[in-house]
């Protein structure tokens, strides 16, 4: 396998992006002023950190999309070869998705996919299956 | 100039020992755990291209099966940091230290 | 490649498992009290789970093309962990339900500046840990364990420790109230994590320089026809492979994890881990190293002869300076790994390997009994404090007070020290000898005295327990499934230390009917005919 293209391509990528930046650093007039040096020139003026902290729940329903999500990994060659592997892997998959769901009804019944839970309720955050 | 399975192995290798170092020098339990799954992903590189160099397709099923733990593990890791953070506010490895040898 | 329902004998005990854990789930979703129901279910599921494995037993041989082995070995270990877990599940109960009466109101102080957060997770209101999910969990872990007991392939071999291991880190953090349990459960997951890393990085090597093969028997014979010509590659595979492997049983120096695990954790947790995850990686190393990699015994034997004169030496004396009973034992089944990983080292010659593989057997049985049976002990002492902490000062004079319990833990003390007449002191002599017949004679000087200086930690306990005044009357309340497990690990250890010969018999019947699969089906992509038409 000769990469000897692909490599001609990248460094001709790069050299583009850095040839553009010097010709308008070189060509263009650099006269700064502080109404210009603003984050937003025209807009609303920041205010306070960016630093914003998401709520940790968003992590809770990023995990539980996480792990159902990850499963359609064993789907797609089973997907691709149903016809010859036949009625055994149908099965098979029938029992891996039950097995799933049973999860799922757990963190739903729980009230774990609720977004908004009254304080002190059975709350608790949903730790693998 | 060709690329062969040794350039694979290299670039596995360094990724590994990136993750490595990850690990062992940062302390932000988040870093950390990217740190791991870099070590886990470098892993994943190497089963692929000794499985197109052989070739063998086993080495494309394991990297499915090591897809779908670390994502399991990044479930459940997530889910100890998140806990913790609610108790501690940090997730800073030097201040979880209630036990000492 | 076709199916072969016979297949499924081979895993119906970790069918069974997996369906009872699914069971605690959905009662735990849908019934009402359900405390008493949960831990009924999961201990009968477990009784049922050993039923099926001892039917499961029969002619050595392999299932789902040499994935996973079923044979006496197998059944022997799956057997084990059943009963672990079982004990486990006994002890459980009692140990949340007194979690729930004493759960914390849950009120944290709001940090200045920063956003208000959602509260707690376990807030009060309903019990402090749902029951439900902490069988689930402990049924999972215990499915895991028998996936890696069983396994004969590098994936299941992977799949299993992950399985055992995931649920281990949730059970390890499942009081996140207690900031003990949630830094236990991070730093287990971390390092966990860590060397899960370096596993899967040399089953790559492995994989690659054996020419592409995942199973262990077919791993072997890639070996034997390398000789002398293997790569550094495959060497350093299997060195990165034994690292994940020492990281599960907790052997030095990859052991830093095991004393803060095992004390932050909940007692009938660490109780489970200290031999449920030994037990089945034990296993995995005998089929690795013992079976499938006794032709590099020049390399690995040399690295694990001295982690486990280092593991013994430095859980023994480390054990001696602890002043919590759980971190004591935490270092003295650090030094136990040390003693077991003898018997791996045995097994490397292929003369003694069965009888290495069985003295490993009665070993765990041993070990099983006496730990549960310190562990269920040192919960109902602590639950006489009012803090429920787990100091060994709490010990002095229990034997005034409390004479039938003090008899027990002492019992279990000689046993852990191995001082007949105990099944400990078995399990060391069988052990030891194997170890001796394999030539390892500096290595079993070095076991003995260690067991010498084991000696001090553990009779401390019944010095404290006989020869010193109470300083405050102590009162330990037993249920009736408390007693159960005490009383089944009483009658264990006095049993094997009496007449260990039938266990033994077993064990050696079990590691003598040892299968060890090959594929039957090899795909081969360069074989047009195995490839599908539409696929080019």
């Amino acid at each position: 396998m000769s990469f000897t293209p692909v490599l001609i391509f990248f460094l001709g990528g790069v050299g583009m992006v850095f040839a553009a930046l010097v010709v308008s650093r070189l060509l263009a007039p650099h006269r700064p002023n502080p109404l210009k040096n603003t984050t937003y020139e025209c807009g609303e003026e920041p205010v306070g950190s960016p630093w914003l902290r998401f709520n940790t729940r968003f992590y809770v329903i990023v995990l539980i999309f996480l792990i159902f999500d990850v499963e359609v990994l064993f789907l797609f060659p089973w997907a691709v070869n149903l016809r010859e592997l036949g009625l055994f892997a149908w099965v098979d998959m029938a029992i891996f998705i039950a097995i799933l769901m049973v999860g799922l009804a757990y963190v739903w019944g729980k009230g774990d996919l609720e977004w908004i839970r009254p304080r002190g309720s059975s709350a608790g955050s949903a730790k693998g299956r | 100039m060709t690329v062969g399975l040794s350039w694979y192995l290299w670039l596995s290798a360094l990724l590994f020992c990136i993750g490595v170092a990850g690990v062992l020098t940062r302390r932000n339990a988040l870093i950390i755990f990217m740190s791991i799954e870099l070590m886990l992903n470098a892993v994943n590189l190497a089963f692929i291209s000794f499985g197109r160099y052989l070739p063998n397709i086993d080495g494309q099923v394991f990297v499915f099966f090591v897809m779908a733990v670390a994502a399991a593990e990044v479930a459940v890791g997530l889910a100890i940091i998140v806990t913790i953070f609610r108790h501690k506010e940090t997730v800073d490895i030097d201040q979880v230290n209630l036990m000492k040898w | 490649m076709t199916f072969n329902p016979s297949d499924l004998w081979a895993v119906a005990p970790e069918m069974v498992v997996l369906a009872v854990a699914l069971a605690v789930i959905l009662i735990e979703l849908l019934a009402t009290r359900r405390e008493g129901v949960l831990q009924g279910v999961a201990a009968v599921g477990l009784l049922a789970v050993m039923a099926v494995a001892v039917w499961s037993l029969g002619r050595p041989t392999g299932a789902f093309n040499g994935m996973v082995a079923r044979d006496g070995l197998t059944v022997f270990v799956k057997l084990l962990l059943a009963g672990v877990a079982l004990l486990a599940v006994l002890m459980s109960r009692d140990y949340l339900m007194g979690l729930d009466k004493s759960a914390p109101t849950g009120v944290r102080e709001e940090v200045k500046g920063n956003p208000p957060l959602p509260p707690p997770a376990i807030a009060g209101g309903e019990a402090g840990v749902r029951h439900g999910e902490y069988y689930a969990l402990l049924l999972l872990a215990t499915c895991g364990m028998m996936v890696l007991a069983s396994a004969t392939n590098l994936v299941t071999l992977f799949l299993g420790i992950e399985t055992m291991s995931l649920a281990l880190y949730v059970l390890a953090g499942i009081r996140p109230e207690r900031p003990r349990s949630g830094e236990a459960a991070l730093k287990y997951f971390l390092l966990g994590a860590f060397s899960t890393g370096f596993l899967l990085y040399g089953m790559a090597l492995i994989y690659g320089t054996t020419g592409g093969q995942t199973n262990l028997s077919m791993i072997s014979k890639a070996v034997a026809d390398l000789g002398d010509g293997a790569p550094v590659m495959l060497f350093a595979g299997v060195g990165l492979l034994m690292v994940g492997l020492l990281f599960k049983v907790a052997a030095v120096p990859f052991h830093f994890w095991s004393p803060d695990v095992y004390q932050g954790a909940p007692t009938p947790v660490t109780a489970f881990m200290s031999v449920g995850p030994k037990a089945a990686a034990l296993m995995a190393f005998i089929r690795l190293f013992g079976w499938a990699l006794p032709d590099l015994a020049d390399v690995w034997g040399p690295a694990l002869w001295m982690v486990a004169a280092a593991t013994m030496t430095i859980g023994n004396i480390v054990a001696i300076a602890q002043r919590d009973i759980k971190r004591m034992l935490a270092y003295s089944s650090i030094a136990h790994a040390g003693y077991l990983l003898i018997g791996v080292l045995a097994a490397g010659s292929p003369g003694v390997r069965s009888a290495a593989t069985a003295s490993m057997l009665f070993y765990l049985v041993a070990y099983f009994l006496m730990n549960i049976g310190a562990f269920t002990i040192a919960i109902l002492v602590s639950r006489a404090r009012p803090d429920g902490d787990y100091q060994i000062d709490d010990y002095q004079g229990l034997g005034a007070s409390h004479p039938y319990l003090s008899a027990a833990m002492a019992l279990f003390m000689i046993s852990l020290a191995g001082i007949p007449p105990t099944a400990g002191f078995f399990g060391k002599l069988y052990l030891f000898s194997a170890g001796v017949n394999a030539g390892l004679v500096t290595l079993v000087v070095i076991a003995v005295l260690n067991s010498v200086i084991s000696v001090y930690y553990y009779l401390r306990i019944v010095v404290y327990m006989l020869m010193r005044p109470q300083p405050s009357p102590v009162e330990v309340r037993i249920s009736p499934a408390m007693t159960a497990v005490v009383l089944v690990c009483v009658v264990g250890v006095i049993k094997f230390g009496v007449l260990p010969g039938s266990m033994m018999d077993w064990a050696r019947s079990g590691a003598e009917n040892m299968a060890q699969p090959t594929p039957q089906v090899v795909v081969d992509v360069n074989d047009p005919s195995q490839i599908r038409q539409s696929d080019r």
